[in-house]
């Protein structure tokens, strides 16, 4: 059948694609139904990466945050009608998991390994009507009425990966630079699931009284010592988050690095030395991180967090609906996302 | 209950191809008429297909349907002399099994990029309608000539719209009006709208889409085969 998909062809322009999506053995047959715009496709649409690889990417579909229900299911584990979130990293079928290293490596995962494909990224994304996807990549979700936190799954469980690769955390003491959505959801899950004693640490006040469940600073006010800190900063910001959470951490601590940036930056490699400090990088996530984060939405206090984030549902019936989406995230200077339900 | 009527009843005789209809030609391995089937086999409130068959193709359609599993294809009719025939042969199929408010979709086997939104929005309006008709503005003027020689007149575009399909309805609303055009010996609609106006009822408007063309010429089957062809442009890395 034919899939109606939107994909960036150059910086600013989207042009509709109609694909032939067909279930094979192994996959299922999904409709898009709610999705949300990321900093990641908003670099692809702005054109915001070096031009070569921008040259071999494009044409692409964008979107890796994004809930469906099966059309076509499995005779086993999946039936029409059931809802479920995509996991926008995976490997081939043809890939031997379980032979690889870093895939069959429960701290690592697939999504180290260097055959892993992730949506929207060097594959296609979900901004499609349908899309045949492979049924070991996709998680039921819980069959109550269709739920716009779930849309924010993939951010929570990149939280949750790196959580999981710095270790046990329950009630520690943890600092989270950034007042970002990622700081934002990292605060609230340490907050609520992991009940750590979080203090988030931030740039902007408007972003910052946003973050009502856990103590909050500027960014350059006196810090306390902590014993763990998740950079949620990324870009050219991440420098100075860094060389903060380097001076303030106590001896022997850990800097869990979680944020993206395009370009090297200057790190007081001296004072990690000196102090034994622990620096781990964690970006993406993998199936089990997916699984845990729908149990973690069943938390009230930490669903109720969530939902504060969704500025609006935004109805995409068309091109041009698709285009002002990309333009609202773009210029978004708000903590929260627009949840974009598919119509079109 | 939501049926959808599709309408596979055509000879094909604009392609210029010889051996077979327009909605059984091959895109991309598959006939035709089973990308369009599909649409509606796999949405969610879409509950039983009829298909409106030229006679000839019955046998082969009946083969596709297990191969393409479509289950919820439930009747093949044999399709009629006259489009009109055609779904009226359908409705007929449905009686007895459809209650008065169950809705009706009447699509063209040949319109397969409609999109699962039409549909949607066709079903929504009819919660509050008896007929509903999928259309797109006119973008061109539209010229009226009576004699094909002169103009007789240029209407207001912006009062004009293009009639796609599908087009809805209550069952009980259509299958009425389909029978009073047999009484009143109106056989020649190309558009089974026509038959409500035709009673004074009200059709409502639901907005379509360019890309729902039908395939009715072979331009219009080249550039179907040339819309495909650009999704099947993919990612080239993996930087």
């Amino acid at each position: 059948m034919f899939s109606k998909n939107f994909k960036v062809v150059q910086p600013k322009v989207f042009e509709q694609f109609y694909d032939i999506v067909d279930k094979k053995d192994n996959y299922i047959l999904i409709k898009i139904d709610s999705a949300m715009i990321c900093k990641a496709d908003i670099r692809y649409y702005n054109g915001e990466r070096d031009k070569r690889i921008l040259g071999m990417k494009y044409p692409m579909s964008l979107i890796h945050e994004a809930i469906g229900t099966i059309v076509k299911g499995d005779e086993e584990k999946y039936k029409v009608g059931d809802r479920v979130v995509l996991i926008p990293n995976f490997v081939s079928e043809k890939h031997d998991k379980n032979k690889c290293k870093i895939c069959s490596d429960k701290k690592l995962g697939e999504n180290y390994c260097e055959e892993a494909k992730f949506s929207s990224s060097n594959v296609d994304g979900f901004s499609r009507e349908y899309i045949a996807y492979p049924s070991e990549y996709v998680l039921k979700l819980p069959q109550r009425e269709l739920i716009d936190e779930y849309v924010f799954l993939e951010l929570i469980s990149v939280c949750v990966a790196a959580i999981r690769r710095y270790g046990d955390i329950y009630k520690e003491n943890v600092a989270v630079y950034g007042d970002g959505i990622l700081g934002y959801i990292m605060a609230s899950l340490l907050t609520f699931v992991f009940k750590c004693n979080v203090t988030v640490i931030g740039k902007h006040k408007e972003k910052l009284d946003k973050v009502t469940f856990a103590k909050t600073l500027f960014y350059g006010e006196k810090i306390s010592r902590f014993n763990i800190v998740f950079e949620c900063v990324g870009g050219k910001g991440s420098e100075s988050a860094i060389n903060s959470a380097i001076d303030y951490i106590e001896v022997g601590g850990s800097v869990v690095l979680m944020g993206v940036s395009e370009e090297y930056i200057s790190i007081n490699t001296r004072k990690v030395l000196e102090k034994g400090i622990m620096i781990l990088g964690s970006s993406r996530s993998s199936k089990d991180d997916f699984a845990f984060a729908i149990e973690c939405l069943d938390n009230i206090e930490f669903r109720k967090s969530i939902k504060m984030l969704i500025i609006d549902e935004v109805e995409i019936n068309d091109i041009k609906d698709f285009y002002d989406a990309f333009e609202r995230e773009a210029n978004n200077k708000n903590i929260g996302r627009e949840i974009l339900k598919f119509n079109f | 209950m939501n049926v959808a009527i599709i309408l596979a009843g055509g000879t094909g005789s604009r392609m210029g191809v010889v051996d077979r209809p327009k909605q059984f030609l091959d895109v991309y391995g598959k006939p035709l008429i089973i990308h369009t089937l599909e649409v509606f086999n796999i949405h969610r409130n879409i509950d039983t297909i009829v298909i409106s068959c030229n006679k000839e193709w019955i046998n082969e359609l009946n083969i596709w349907i297990r191969q393409y599993d479509l289950e919820k294809v439930k009747y093949i009719v044999q399709g009629g002399e006259t489009r009109q025939e055609s779904t009226f042969n359908a409705l007929k199929s449905l009686e007895g099994i459809c209650k008065s408010d169950d809705i009706v979709l009447i699509h063209d086997a040949a319109r397969p990029l409609v999109s699962t939104r039409i549909i949607d929005d066709n079903l929504k309006l009819m919660k509050e309608s008896i007929a509903v008709d999928t259309v797109i503005p006119a973008t061109d003027t539209i010229v009226k000539s009576e004699d094909g020689v002169e103009i007789t007149d240029i209407p207001k575009r912006k009062e004009l719209y293009l009639g796609q399909t599908p087009q809805s309805f209550k069952f009980s609303e259509i299958v009425h009006a389909h029978k009073k055009a047999i009484e009143d010996g109106f056989y020649d609609s190309t558009d089974d709208c026509q038959l409500l106006l035709r009673l004074n009822k009200n059709v409502r408007l639901v907005r379509g889409d360019k890309m729902n063309f039908k395939i009715t010429t072979f331009d219009d089957y080249t550039l179907f085969k040339a819309v495909l062809k650009m999704g099947k442009t993919e990612v080239k890395s993996f930087v």
